[in-house]
């Protein structure tokens, strides 16, 4: 350190700022933690139109004319709830959806108590949300509708749109894990060994407080101080104590995952990656990605931590379909449904390319398929969208994804 | 009173044969730990090693100098006649102990002097786990031999059940103890690049004047090392041991339980799980019948 210079008195007296500043960011704390705060989450308003054992059928009361003819079904993943699409009015994927003319409907899978400890992907899959599909179909009097599917749930999504093709008319998944041999994410890592044997036989259901732990290991500096840190150093702004409160309700509300659910996931999809290699077994019948032929949308986001790249990406390239869309936000897990900046690009991409294939059924599947073989070229599988003029995989090239940038 | 001459039972000679008999036990104890602990410094790297021998010493010490007062004639005449040489016992007592009480509190300041220092940056293979195998190698050698003695008569079984939930739970806190061990490494080493960092910036004379800004430094420091960590083949199986060590201990703990319920006219788990199981199924006939009417 030699004769180096320390500004010994500018960080004192920085220091003396900050300790002024911190008392009286105390004093106005306490004023805006005891007074009412606003702070309730999924506020808008739904009825319970079908249900079965814990799982529910949400339909959201329409905001407006509903332009799309085709309904929409968001199948949410058993882990932590679908209230983070709706975390608050003007940041809610839900009223966008609404706002933009969307007939939304989604499950809702409850709490899962010791008594759903038995049920199988398959009970989720070809039970709960076929039931909630045929539901809707019947309804509104129509053999295919949308289907949307969050992280697990758009693994659920992509078992069911192989399984019955038939009743699905587009697809979208976002940050949807399909391929899971990758060391990319921790998770990944850490599933590949773990003994969910042991670990299911003696708990029954997977807790959700041992999952929140887990998640919350994923990055302690960040999750478990800077963040909390954070909010010490804004806890005098209302909208911000509001705002960070909905949230960490929304993360702390965690299921516990019916017990057979969670095993089958671990080891034929973490362990033994069966579901992109068109292996995995429910029901008896093999899912195979190739009987997926509806238009497929993919979003995942570029600083995933939870479910990275590496596993959403190749699902395109394994389904039948020929109208294919990957888009890549620079964004993590969560950033693409909770920021307001990604909520103007995620959810009116959805609706635009919803709207764009709501027509009358095209000549698609595997006839057209076959049609198109000769004119693609070797990884091209475009043809649908590009005749619509919309940026492709194959039109942008490898690694050319549709980029946005993100503030999480 | 009583005449103890003619049973031969010298109080004075037992107390102070039990002094030397367990004067020796420690002794011989104290120096096979020594050497235990000089053959694993031996073993592991010479910055990293850490040595628990004051502590040891410190104890050992105490234990001496009190057996060693407490064996003095005059001391143990005191003890039967209750002299005034008792006060001074006790303050040797007090002293030596008190000794060792500093001696332990100067090995802790040094310690967390030391902060930084022991740990290499971005480095977590054989993070201090000897602590750990060392107390699992005396556990399984020593301790865990008596809870696995076999059971006998009536109430066998329930005996067992109990010893296996105490001997899962030590399993249990050891895996735990190591666990948050591990975690808290990333902490440690954090500290040490940042005060490399802090002495080069202090070398080009950069250093930050915000407080916060040292914050924020130590924070990205720190999210480095535990992405470091996590992505290490030894966190992996810390974690995967804690969490087969936090299976094993719930399941024996349950079936401990299960037995208690066993007097009390409530359905233990087993039984729920049984009949949900029943129920799941004839739901799924049901459901299954229920389509093919349908059809």
């Amino acid at each position: 350190m030699g004769g180096a210079k320390i500004p010994v008195d500018l960080i004192l007296s920085k220091l003396a700022e900050d300790a002024k500043q911190a008392h009286e960011r105390a004093r106005r704390a306490s004023d805006v933690l005891f007074e009412d705060l606003e702070t309730s989450i999924a506020t808008t308003p739904y009825d319970v139109v079908w249900r079965e054992d814990r799982v529910k059928l949400k339909h959201y009361r329409p905001r407006g004319e509903i332009t799309l003819k085709t309904p929409l079904l968001v199948v949410y993943a058993l882990i932590n709830r679908e209230t983070m699409l709706d975390l608050q009015p003007g940041r809610s994927v839900v009223q966008r959806f609404l706002d933009d003319g969307v007939d939304l409907y989604m499950i809702d899978w409850g709490y899962p108590s010791r008594k759903d400890r038995f049920l199988t992907i398959d009970d989720h899959v070809n039970g709960y949300i076929d039931g909630a599909v045929d539901y809707i179909r019947q309804e509104h009097g129509l053999d295919k509708i949308n289907l949307m599917g969050i992280c697990m749930g758009g693994a659920f999504c992509v078992m069911y749109s192989a399984l019955h093709p038939e009743k699905v008319k587009n697809l979208v998944t976002t940050v949807t894990p399909t391929n899971f041999d990758t060391d990319q994410g921790l998770l990944h890592i850490w599933m590949k060994e773990l003994d969910v044997d042991r670990m299911i036989d003696t708990f029954g259901n997977m807790p959700g407080d041992m999952m929140n732990f887990g998640f919350l290991l994923l990055n302690p500096a960040r999750l478990m101080i800077d963040k909390y840190v954070g909010f010490a150093q804004n806890m005098d702004k209302k909208d911000f104590v509001e705002n960070f409160v909905r949230m960490e309700k929304w993360i702390f509300d965690s299921p516990d995952v019916p017990g057979e659910t969670f095993r089958q996931f671990v080891k034929d999809c973490y362990q033994k990656n069966l579901l992109i290699q068109s292996k995995m077994k429910l029901g008896g019948k093999r899912v195979d990605l190739q009987k997926i032929t509806m238009p497929l949308l993919n979003f995942y986001g570029l600083y995933d931590h939870l479910v990275p790249p590496a596993a959403c990406e190749l699902l395109t390239s394994r389904v039948g379909s020929r109208d294919t869309e990957d888009i890549c936000l620079k964004t993590g897990h969560i950033g693409i449904y909770v920021s307001s900046r990604f909520q103007e690009q995620f959810a009116p991409k959805i609706v635009r390319w919803l709207k764009e294939r709501d027509g009358a059924e095209k000549a698609g599947g595997r006839a057209a398929r076959a049609k198109s073989t000769a004119q693609r070229g070797k990884g091209t599988r475009a043809k649908g969208a590009a005749q619509r003029g919309k940026a492709t995989k194959a039109q942008r090239g490898k690694g050319a994804k549709t980029a946005a940038k993100s503030s999480r | 009173m009583s005449d103890t001459s003619g049973s031969g039972a010298d109080p004075l000679a037992m107390l102070n044969l039990w002094m030397k008999t367990s004067q020796r036990f420690w002794d011989s104890l104290s120096k096979g730990v020594q050497g235990a602990e000089e053959k694993e410094e031996e073993k592991a790297e010479s910055g990293r090693a850490r040595s628990r021998k004051p502590s040891w010493e410190g104890a050992f010490k105490a234990w001496q100098a009190m057996v060693a007062v407490m064996s003095k004639p005059e001391t143990l005449e005191a003890l039967t006649r209750g002299s005034e040489v008792l006060p001074d016992v006790f303050r040797q007592v007090v002293e030596s102990s008190w000794n060792s009480f500093f001696t332990l509190q100067q090995m802790w300041m040094e310690k967390s002097a030391k902060i930084g220092k022991t740990a290499e940056a971005y480095r977590f293979e054989n993070l201090d786990e000897d602590v750990f195998r060392l107390w699992n190698e005396l556990y399984e050698t020593e301790i865990r031999k008596y809870l696995k003695m076999p059971q006998v008569g009536l109430t066998r079984f329930y005996q067992e059940r109990v010893q296996e939930a105490t001997d899962r739970f030590a399993v249990f806190q050891s895996a735990m103890g190591e666990f948050v061990n591990t975690l808290m490494a990333p902490m440690e080493k954090s500290i040490a690049v940042i005060q490399e960092q802090l002495a080069a910036m202090a070398e080009e004379d950069n250093l930050p004047e915000d407080p916060q800004d040292y914050y924020r430094m130590w924070v990205k420091i720190l999210e480095g090392h535990y992405m470091v960590l996590f992505k290490s083949r030894e966190y992996t199986e810390v974690l995967h041991k804690t969490i087969d060590a936090t299976s094993e201990f719930v399941r024996a703990r349950k079936e401990v339980l299960a037995d208690m319920l066993q007097s009390l006219p409530v359905a233990s788990e087993k039984d729920l799980d049984e009949l949900a199981r029943e129920i799941y199924e004839i739901k799924k006939r049901l459901k299954a019948l229920e389509k093919m009417v349908k059809k």
